[in-house]
């Protein structure tokens, strides 16, 4: 048994060493080699979430009629396309209450930023004035 | 001989590590090892982890990625990692 081997798994912590063992468990003599293969372009990992989280992916996914697999691995495609920011796909902003007026505004940040006169406008409409209640 | 088809990670694949203090092997460098030409140590004991899988990265770098069996035969899962040693392989 080499020095270094055995050193290996020296550094291995306490969890790891109930999981792993120790150097002299493994046969080093018969050791396998396998060829390399093609690398696909998809691979797999599991992710641990909250329960809460959990249950919100399947409610969507059994809305859409897809699988809470498919809800995940969307999810983490818009935030990655993001740019690893939070992407707000809907903001729903309320003005004027009194006057039951609500602006619902579909997307990110930057339109937002670029609704704001739109919504500043509406704000200055008079009570009473206002059309539709509910855009 | 078992076969070594897909490998999937433990969720804290990466955390084992760092909770060890040892310079982390990534999901990527693990996952571009699994593909390379590696070789498999098995552990004669029952234990969880059943195999040692040694190979190299992309990069060029020696890792040993510690395997657990899954209900499916040819998927195993990996739980933790760490550089290869001289000697080790």
């Amino acid at each position: 048994m080499p020095g270094a081997r055995r050193q290996t798994f020296d550094h291995l912590s306490a969890d790891e060493r109930a999981v792993v063992g120790v150097a002299e468990d493994y046969d080093w003599a018969g050791a396998t080699t396998v060829a390399g293969s093609a690398r696909p372009n998809v691979t797999q990992f599991s992710l641990r979430v909250d329960r809460e989280l959990l249950g919100q992916l399947q409610a969507i996914a059994h809305a859409r009629g897809v699988s809470v697999s498919d809800v995940a691995r969307e999810s983490l495609e818009r935030y990655v396309r993001a740019g690893g920011r939070p992407a707000v796909a809907n903001i729903q902003v309320s003005f004027r209450p009194d006057a039951g007026l609500l602006v619902q505004v579909e997307g990110g940040r930057a339109e937002l930023a670029a609704n704001r006169r739109t919504a500043s406008v509406d704000e200055r409409v008079p009570a009473g004035e206002v059309g539709p209640s509910t855009y | 001989m078992a076969t070594f088809d897909d490998l999937v990670f433990h969720p804290d694949f990466e955390g084992h590590q760092s909770a060890a203090g040892r310079r982390v092997v990534t999901v990527v460098e693990a996952d571009q090892a699994w593909y390379g030409q590696r070789t498999f140590v098995r552990n004669r004991r029952r234990r969880a982890g059943r195999y040692l899988m040694i190979g190299r990265t992309d990069r060029g770098r020696n890792i040993t990625v510690v395997v657990l069996g899954t209900a499916n035969p040819g998927t195993w899962v990996a739980y933790t990692a760490w550089d290869t040693k001289p000697g080790d392989a």
